[in-house]
């Protein structure tokens, strides 16, 4: 994975537990030397290990501390060098979603060793169901994550449920509800 | 095939071309439609109006708004929207009608364009590189921050490098460079071809720098360390290296033109270094020793710090505080001392280090007294030598004990055979203070007791130096001895620190007289007189008194007027072996009968 993922876990790590909470996590990853960069193009080996061992400093399982790093995801790219690109994502929350493929193959061109995820929206009688497609295995929750960050980055409500996963069915898929918005004015008619 | 014509419905040419402007130019170039993306940047402005009152020509600039020219060029056309930030690039098509139609996109100024125009990725054809564009101006800001980023660890690297570099190779005392630092700059410095130049290295050590260390202390001492360098890198540094190798001990290496230049500027290196100096409020004046080796040929840094050492302790040998140079001559000694040490051992073990006996005459009876069994190696290569040459070899070796201990036993054999020839004499052996360890006593006995010697008519000859080093458990061996009747004597007598404690504090009982208070008979009269106290002081303590070097006639006469009982000396005979020992005391005059 390019280091921009890797310095997210860092961020994620270091704002949450501090500087030396990172250092331990680095040395329990066998990694003290290690200085990201965010364009580099990393091991995969060495993102699963810090994350693993960010688990293991932190005391956190790996599934919350995953969902954890999706909502920081949508944050740290949002701030970081990617912001420009992230808000010509979309306009909201769905089209932000329904661009997300093509703003990837896009950012494949820069970042050609990426190997990118794949997002599949369609609308349904309750919402949206969204499949994830990926080379990896082990990051749906933070693909939960990501949603309820770029949810609360767009200001909408939204919730969520991992309905159907890789391991069962072969593909993680989530559905999508919008909250219906409570009107101030319409509760005081109504009373 | 050719595809002459196509034909587009709105919602196609908005999918492709989501910024394109149709105009009409039947109708002064007035606006017919624009793109779905376009139209969401500059809103409704456009209807009604014609192209350059919306639109500004900014490139190619002069030209003019001709559509049938610009359709007809393969130019491409940039055009500013008159009311907003927003540029397009694009080229002109004609349609049917005299419509024209101007197919573009966003033209990227800064990475804020999309922003600023309110536009995001999905405003774009899917085949529109346009937004590649920011992602890639945006990896090559994360690549330049990336690359800021290894500049400065890079940076760091270098900055920790040199600090190691520069504590790895600086003598902390001091400040100037120490042992790694001259190895490294110096073995590159000899390696250089210097034409015409002498390149020379110098070893410098204070003399008496412990005793200022002992005397003021070591804050005084590291102060005196600090000017020393300092001196030693002004005059030097114009010229060469200089490096504190550890204690007092400089070492500096310089190229001068030729050897009065070299010679000129060790000199000023010896002034400055003696000149007084004010430490911690001590007035001082420090004098170094030094060692010199300016050859042509010297090949590396130990061989160029072994000559100059060399030169320093060959130097140190004649006299402290001086220049000494290196000369082919002090490596050939060496190398001969060298291999001595190495066979000295060996010499030992094959007998090759033998006793010599020389006479110890009873001046008052007129007859040998006893021998002093003296070491003497016969080298199968280098023939006779004598203890100057190899005591202190041996030492070095670690076995004078054994040296000590094996000629005991030759002299105690020999006196067994002369006793059995009817001779009755004492013997006086040297031992050195390594050689007094626990158990020589009863070694001592038994080696008497198997050659029914008694302990009496053995005398055992220490210097005054090596009592001094002597702590108890010596003192005790020394008393053992005494008490089982073996004599001790202090030998030298006079040359070191004459002390009285040592004649009252160790069993020592006679002394004898060092060869040198004869050496100027009898010119030198106030060694005669020491030799009369010595005696006086000698016989009130009940000690024997035996004068060493009496070479001639009249100083045995001396002798024996001022009372002295004992004497040894070549007058009666020099160190021989056993064998001519006898042959020697039978042609022995006494000395009346000399005198006669």
């Amino acid at each position: 994975m390019y280091g921009l993922v890797n310095k997210a876990v860092e961020d994620l790590v270091i704002s949450s537990a501090g500087l030396e909470t990172w250092q331990r996590v680095k040395a329990h990853a066998a990694l003290e030397n290690l200085q990201l960069l965010d364009t580099t193009n990393y091991e995969d080996e060495i993102t699963y290990s810090l994350v693993h061992s960010a688990s293991a400093i932190l005391d956190m399982p790996v599934d919350v501390l995953l969902h954890a790093f999706g909502r920081h995801w949508v944050l740290y790219t949002g701030e970081a060098g990617w912001a420009k690109l992230f808000s010509a994502g979309g306009d909201d929350f769905v089209s932000f979603l329904e661009n997300l493929d093509e703003m990837h193959a896009r950012v494949n061109m820069a970042m050609p060793d990426g190997r990118m995820p794949g997002f599949s929206l369609t609308e349904n009688n309750t919402g949206f169901m969204l499949d994830y497609h990926s080379s990896r295995q082990g990051f749906a929750p933070m693909v939960l994550g990501v949603l309820e960050g770029l949810a609360e980055q767009f200001e909408e409500d939204w919730t969520f449920e991992h309905v159907d996963t890789r391991e069962q069915h072969g593909l993680d898929t989530f559905q999508l509800i919008r909250e219906t918005p409570v009107v101030v004015g319409n509760l005081r008619n109504a009373s | 095939m050719h595809l002459e014509q196509a034909v587009f419905s709105n919602s196609e040419l908005n999918r492709v071309f989501p910024f394109h402007i149709a105009i009409c130019k039947k109708s002064s170039n007035v606006i017919v439609g624009v793109g779905a993306s376009l139209q969401k940047v500059i809103g409704d402005s456009w209807h009604n109006n014609s192209l350059d009152q919306i639109f500004e020509l900014a490139r190619p600039r002069n030209t003019e708004l001709d559509l049938d020219a610009m359709t007809a060029s393969d130019k491409t056309f940039v055009f500013h929207h008159r009311f907003s930030p927003l540029s397009l690039r694009g080229l002109f098509v004609a349609l049917l009608d005299n419509q024209f139609i101007f197919i573009c996109s966003v033209e990227v100024m800064t990475q804020n364009t999309l922003k600023e125009l309110g536009l995001g990725i999905s405003n774009f054809a899917k085949n529109d590189p346009t937004p590649d564009i920011i992602i890639l101006h945006q990896f090559r800001d994360l690549q330049l921050l990336d690359q800021q980023k290894q500049i400065e660890e890079l940076r760091k690297l270098v900055v920790a490098r040199d600090t190691f570099d520069q504590y790895a190779n600086t003598d902390a005392m001091t400040g100037i460079g120490n042992r790694r630092h001259f190895w490294a700059q110096g073995s590159t410095m000899l390696n250089e071809v210097s034409e015409g130049q002498k390149t020379t290295i110098l070893l410098l050590d204070l003399d008496g720098f412990k005793a200022i260390n002992d005397t003021y202390g070591h804050d005084v001492g590291d102060e005196v360390l600090k000017v020393v360098a300092t001196r030693c890198q002004q005059t030097v540094s114009d010229h060469g290296i200089v490096s504190r190798l550890g204690g007092d001990e400089f070492v500096a290496l310089f190229r001068l033109d030729n050897l009065n230049a070299v010679g000129a500027l060790v000199s000023s290196l010896m002034d400055a270094i003696s000149a007084p100096m004010v430490c911690m409020n001590r007035h001082l004046v420090v004098r170094p020793s030094i060692g010199v080796s300016s050859l042509d040929n010297m090949q590396n840094m130990d061989e160029a710090i072994h000559y100059a050492d060399l030169a320093m302790y060959e130097g140190r040998k004649k006299s402290k505080g001086t220049i000494s140079w290196f000369t082919p001559e002090m490596q050939a000694n060496e190398d001969h001392r060298k291999s001595l040490l190495s066979d000295i051992a060996q010499g030992i073990q094959n007998r090759d280090v033998i006793p010599y006996f020389q006479p110890i005459v009873d001046i008052r009876k007129q007859c040998v007294y006893g021998y002093e069994a003296l070491a003497r190696w016969e080298h199968p290569i280098h023939g006779l030598m004598f203890p100057g040459e190899f005591i202190e070899l041996a030492a070095e070796a670690g076995c004078l004990h054994e040296l000590d201990y094996w000629i005991l036993e030759s002299a105690l054999d020999q006196l067994a055979v002369w006793d059995q020839q009817g001779s009755k004499f004492s013997i006086h052996v040297n031992f050195c203070g390594t050689s007094i360890r626990h158990g020589l006593d009863t070694k001592i006995m038994k080696l008497l007791s198997e050659r029914r010697i008694k302990a009496s008519r053995l005398m055992l000859e220490l210097t005054e130096t090596t009592l001094l080093e002597f702590e108890a458990p010596e003192k005790k061996i020394l008393d053992d001895l005494a008490a089982q009747g073996v004599i001790i004597q202090l030998d030298d007598f006079g040359t070191g620190y004459s002390s009285l404690t040592h004649l009252h504090n160790f069993p020592v009982n006679g002394v004898k007289l060092d060869r040198s208070f004869l050496l100027n008979y009898p010119n030198n009269k106030r060694c005669l007189a020491l030799i009369k106290s010595v005696l006086g002081m000698t016989q009130h303590l009940d000690m024997t008194v035996v004068t060493e070097g009496i070479e001639t006639l009249e100083q045995l006469q001396w002798i024996e007027s001022i009372g002295c009982r004992y004497g040894q000396g070549y007058y009666f005979g020099k160190p021989a072996p056993a064998q001519e020992c006898l042959v020697a005391l039978e042609s022995w005059v006494p000395t009346h009968e000399k005198a006669a």
